[in-house]
């Protein structure tokens, strides 16, 4: 079995499968779901990183501790240098990192890659997987020693804690506590997307945080709304039927959703975010609870009724994005951090393309509780060495992460000016032809690295950041967390990637009518019995450590 | 090397005790034995022609198989070869001890394998005999480049391919749908499966497996059939007595071969479709062993389980041709 089959496995996992349970997951892209499927046995005794806001740069709107980020309308006037020396020594670094758009052309005919060098002051090559390789690219490079210095962590990894601690460096005496100190832009990262690089009592990586716009929601088009006069914001789940009802015209191969939203389905009902606790610390999973046959009721249903486009179960996100673009599908799963890849895949599309956010329904009419997504993406870490290596490493990983409005994050996501962006009258960057391909159209995928806190920023589109905000502002204080974020499960590495794939085929059936609603109970008591129960147990005990 | 050198060298290799005797009076004396530069010097040609595909042979089949190890480790990927813990035969458990999951697997790649040999592997031969039997050589190019086309495609692009004509908002129920009619599942259908997995292949490879038979069948004495007809053979009767007599060897040879790796039965094929079908009809053994143990990190037991397929499939080739060495056919090599 070649490797590129493997690939295609993970990719298409992605598809109702891994919608309905969002339980897997490997390497995430920015727009999928991440997967709480780890932390660590919780940080006994670890120090996390003294949060220190950098303040060189204010925002439009400035972000909220509840968690909604920074909001920027344009790009801060005048971004000026926040460092004065080359965080390098002039020596070669090599690092690994997976990227979810073309492979940017290499380092010898990339003139942006060359001036990163420059500005960093050594020579940084890096070998570049399509994400939806990146789990066996992983663990093929884990086997043949070949990731380099530092890299993207496959949080799917099925041995990661020994994995970390046998190869990668320990950084907590270098970031823990006021240690981190040192390292500025590392030191304005979030204290909770800190939690998720301790393992076995240690920090063995870095974040690369997302806070809350890894949470899911659901997108509609808002030009196809209105051409059909319809509300885009039902409030009940009864609205929300006859909304996917009224955006549905089969005749004309028109489905209202992309495919069974099934995370937002769960929502609706109000279930755990995957993995609930109670005051006593035990552990319940959404699957074992009343309401997620609810949820599958109503999927059902939207299926049987025909409002869910008819190829969604073996299509990739990517395809059933494509729909949304195109208009046959108006309803759409995704996480915030997906929102510029709703519009990039409009890009043909009509003159008054737009696309909203849904508040999401619920029984009750008010809105339902969201699931905060994982703070982190994924984490990178670095191979074991010498303290001074190390302590280079991790200057270049703190210039990398210099945040918005600096001189360092302008080049760094949209290169040089005249060369590969241009500003428009909003002083917003307009990435040029050469820029799109050298540097990712702004996301080079060094971004994997390490990343600053993201923004909500969305250049030349200053509407779209103020609709996330109002979106935000209403949904965030109900903010539901994953208890397991931060908490490490063996069994979770080693049998949960088994569990889900049998969930999910039986959640499958259940959606396609194949078997009744009724049939889950088994599959919850198959679940417990298969090692559910072994996870639970391992997720307690690790969860009342982090109490004690 | 004269073709009674190699002969020779032939039947003093296989050297049974009661034709040793015969083969000695009928060949020239054993030569004595070339000292090894010699050979070597005397081979020179041969082996520089041979070298590259015998180093890859060894570079990516034989140095692999020595990784077969880790079935018996509990493997861990970042631990050195051969420092990772062993567990003896532990996971070879999980194909013995009865598990419903991997029984189901075996089940549908068994079904899949009957059907594939019983209505995949004759295909070409039809195939290749409606095209012989094709009187314009342009012709007969053409249809043949045609056929062999869809060989190179991925299954991804094939996959994509049968969705596009035959999935839910495919052509075919587009255009039941614009007429009103009700439409049909057939993509995603458990029922239809075996049935859509057969097509498939037979739409992909069939073209290109009538290579070998062409071949075969260009090598047939064109005299024969000028007997035949002369005695009043009708072309069915040549095709039986003249054609399929021509072509034996080769399929044959195929089918010993094709035993070789029954228990693989297109693993990215069926993994692109598995969502919609569901695990209960698609399971095979290969996807077993994706869903079990490569997910999970469990390569060991990926690995036993690979290991087992592998020795089954060399004992099915062997036995097969055992049975065709006794039916006096040459099977794979000459006995």
């Amino acid at each position: 079995m070649s490797d590129s089959l493997l690939d295609r496995r993970t990719f298409l996992g992605a598809g109702l499968g891994a919608a309905a349970i969002v339980a897997v997951g490997s390497m995430a892209s920015c727009s999928t779901p991440t997967a709480p499927t780890g932390g660590s046995v919780a940080g006994a005794g670890v120090e996390l990183p003294s949060y220190i806001r950098f303040a060189g740069v204010t925002a439009d709107i400035p972000g909220t501790d509840a968690g909604i980020p920074d909001t920027f309308f344009a790009y801060p006037a005048n971004p000026q240098p926040a460092t004065t020396e080359l965080p390098a020594d002039g020596s070669a670094i090599r690092g690994s990192v997976p990227i979810n758009k073309a492979v940017p052309p290499s380092m010898d005919r990339n003139s942006y890659w060359q001036e990163l060098n420059a500005r960093i002051g050594s020579d940084l090559s890096l070998t570049i997987t399509p994400g939806a390789d990146f789990a066996q690219r992983f663990a093929t490079a884990v086997a043949g020693d070949g990731l380099g210095d530092v890299f993207t962590v496959d949080l799917g990894f099925a041995q990661l804690p020994q994995f970390l601690e046998t190869q990668c460096q320990d950084l907590t005496e270098y970031l823990a506590g006021d240690a981190v100190a040192d390292y500025p832009f590392l030191a304005n990262l979030p204290t909770d997307s800190w939690r998720g690089t301790v393992f076995n009592g240690a920090i063995y990586g870095l974040p690369i945080t997302r806070g809350v716009q890894s949470s899911v929601l659901l997108y509609t088009r808002r030009d196809l709304f209105e051409a059909r006069g319809v509300d885009p914001q039902p409030t009940t789940i009864d609205e929300f039927l006859q909304t996917c009802q009224a955006m549905t015209d089969v005749r004309s191969n028109v489905w209202a959703l992309t495919a069974v939203p099934m995370s937002m389905l769960q929502q609706m009902y109000g279930l755990p975010n995957t993995w609930g606790v109670d005051e006593a610390g035990v552990f319940t999973h959404a699957l074992e609870t009343d309401g997620y046959k609810d949820a599958l009721e109503l999927g059902r249903r939207l299926i049987a009724d025909e409002l869910v486009h008819p190829d969604s179960v073996d299509a990739s996100t990517a395809d059933q994005k494509l729909w949304f673009g195109a208009g046959s599908g108006a309803i759409h799963q995704d996480t915030y951090s997906g929102m510029g890849s709703m519009y990039e895949v409009g890009s043909g599309g009509p003159e008054n393309y737009a696309v909203g956010l849904m508040v999401t329904p619920s029984e009750s009419g008010e809105p339902a509780p969201l699931w905060l997504g994982n703070p982190n993406n994924t984490i990178s870490a670095l191979k074991q060495a010498d303290e001074s290596r190390i302590r280079m490493l991790l200057e270049v990983l703190n210039w990398l992460a210099a945040p918005i409005g600096t001189a360092e994050h302008m080049f760094r996501k949209y290169g040089v000016e005249g060369v590969h962006h241009e500003l428009d009258d909003n002083g917003d960057p307009v990435m040029t032809p050469l820029g799109d391909s050298e540097a990712s159209g702004g996301t080079f995928p060094i971004e994997y690295l390490i990343d600053g806190p993201r923004p909500s920023y969305y250049p030349g589109r200053p509407h779209v950041a103020q609709d996330i905000y109002d979106h935000m502002e209403v949904v965030i204080p109900t903010g539901v967390r994953n208890p397991t974020v931060g908490l490490y499960s063996t069994t979770q590495g080693t049998n949960g990637g088994r569990l889900t794939t049998m969930a999910n085929d039986a959640a499958n059936a259940i959606l396609l009518g194949r078997e009744p609603v009724s049939s889950w109970d088994e599959v919850a008591t198959d679940w417990r019995s298969g090692g559910g129960d072994t996870i639970r147990a391992e997720y307690e005990e690790a969860y009342a450590q982090t109490q004690a | 090397m004269s073709r009674t050198d190699s002969a020779s060298t032939a039947s003093i290799a296989v050297s049974a005790s009661p034709t040793l005797s015969r083969a000695a009076l009928e060949a020239p004396p054993p030569r004595r034995r070339l000292a090894w530069h010699a050979r070597i010097a005397r081979d020179r040609a041969l082996l520089l022609m041979a070298a590259p595909g015998m180093l890859l042979l060894l570079l990516f089949q034989y140095l692999p198989l020595a990784g077969n190890i880790i079935a018996f480790q509990n493997y861990l990927p970042f631990l050195p070869l051969g420092q990772s813990p062993w567990v003896g035969l532990e996971n070879f458990t999980v194909i013995v001890n009865g598990d419903p999951a991997f029984l189901n697997a075996l089940r549908n790649t068994l079904v899949l394998t009957l059907v594939q040999v019983v209505l995949v592997f004759p295909a070409p031969i039809a195939l290749a005999l409606l095209m012989n039997s094709m009187l314009s050589e342009r012709l007969k190019r053409a249809v043949q480049s045609v056929l062999y086309l869809p060989h190179f495609l991925s299954w991804v692009i094939v996959v994509a391919i049968f969705q596009q004509v035959l999935g839910g908002s495919g052509m075919l129920n587009s255009f039941l749908r614009s007429q009103g009619a009700e439409t049909l599942s057939i993509i995603g259908n458990p029922d239809l499966f075996v049935a859509l997995l057969t097509s498939q292949v037979m739409w992909k490879d069939t073209g290109w497996a009538t290579i070998l038979f062409l071949a075969a069948l260009s090598q047939i004495d064109t005299s024969l059939y000028e007997a035949a007809k002369v005695d009043g053979a009708s072309r069915m009767r040549q095709v039986w007595h003249v054609t399929l007599p021509g072509i034996r060897a080769v399929v044959i040879l195929l089918l010993i071969l094709r035993l070789g790796d029954s228990l693989t039965v297109g693993f990215e094929q069926i993994i692109l479709q598995q969502g919609g079908v569901g695990l209960a009809a698609s399971e095979v053994l290969d996807t077993y062993v994706y869903n079990n143990g490569i997910v999970g990190g469990q390569w060991g037991v990926a690995a036993a389980v690979g290991l087992v397929k592998g020795l089954v499939g060399v004992a099915l080739v062997v036995g097969a041709n055992k049975i065709a060495h006794l039916l006096g056919e040459n099977g794979v090599y000459r006995s």
